[in-house]
């Protein structure tokens, strides 16, 4: 009898502890597991773990567990792998967004070469149905744009 | 025959290349569908009344010219201004003489 006092006496001076130290700086919490873990400045930190066993009269050892503060043990448990299509960029390198060098064209061609500009920024170009076209349409696929004089004009 | 409709007839050969056509005037957008729907184009039709395309490309040489120059033009796939067609004269011919050029640049 003395010794199951003992053990509710110190459940609860652990559980005033964990509560404590949970809403001072640092605390994080694992809810994923359903395990409160308190920090804190301290070299080591307590989990405590609801004994529900206990309550119904079993008679077993609460469970205590320590760990450094570095948290390392949760880091393992919560790593994750990334999947084997995901491009991992780093970040610190600018990306290479120049187009690539346009590729050579054949000789006998019976257009003429032009100079590689780009398109202007256009804004006020619209389709038949009087629909704003957006400049990056000429974006994705090579285009051939023919003006002509006059709609419904022959030749 | 209208060199709109020699594109109309050579779209599947130009689509097969992955290569859009469009028509540039400074037609309003309801005259140009009315020119779409009576020949029956299967591309879009733009009006570029500001001439921004026209100028650029070479089709106006001044913001005020009332029509654009019988012109032609060829972007790559990065909007890349690559062929000129300018004083296109036979409106029949043209549109297999881009073609071929398409052809030439992607078989090589």
């Amino acid at each position: 009898m003395c010794i199951w006092i003992l053990r509710r006496q110190l459940y609860l001076v652990l559980g005033l502890w964990t509560l404590a130290c949970s809403t001072a700086p640092g605390s994080r919490t694992l809810n994923n597991r359903g395990i409160d873990v308190a920090g804190g400045d301290s070299d080591t930190s307590v989990i405590g773990i609801t004994d529900t066993a206990s309550t119904q009269g079993e008679d077993i050892e609460p469970d205590v567990i320590t760990m450094g503060d570095s948290g390392n043990e949760v880091m393992e448990a919560d790593s994750f792998t990334l999947p084997d299509d995901t491009v991992v960029t780093d970040l610190n390198e600018p990306e290479d967004t120049s187009p690539p060098p346009v590729m050579p064209l054949p000789d006998g061609l019976v257009g003429s070469l032009a100079d590689q500009t780009f398109s202007p920024g256009f804004v006020g170009v619209v389709n038949q149905d009087s629909d704003m076209v957006d400049p990056t349409v000429l974006v994705g696929s090579w285009t051939v744009l023919w003006f002509y004089p006059f709609a419904s004009t022959f030749g | 025959m209208t060199e709109g409709c020699e594109f109309r007839d050579l779209y599947d050969q130009y689509d097969a290349l992955g290569v859009s056509i469009v028509g540039v005037s400074f037609d309003s957008p309801a005259e140009n569908k009315l020119f779409s729907f009576n020949n029956s184009f299967q591309y879009e039709l733009w009006t570029d009344a500001e001439r921004e395309l026209a100028l650029h490309y070479g089709a106006a040489s001044f913001a005020q010219q009332p029509f654009a120059t019988r012109h032609t033009v060829v972007l790559d796939d990065y909007g890349r201004w690559i062929l000129t067609y300018a004083g296109v004269g036979n409106t029949v011919q043209h549109p297999n003489d881009v073609l071929a050029d398409l052809t030439a640049i992607f078989s090589q």
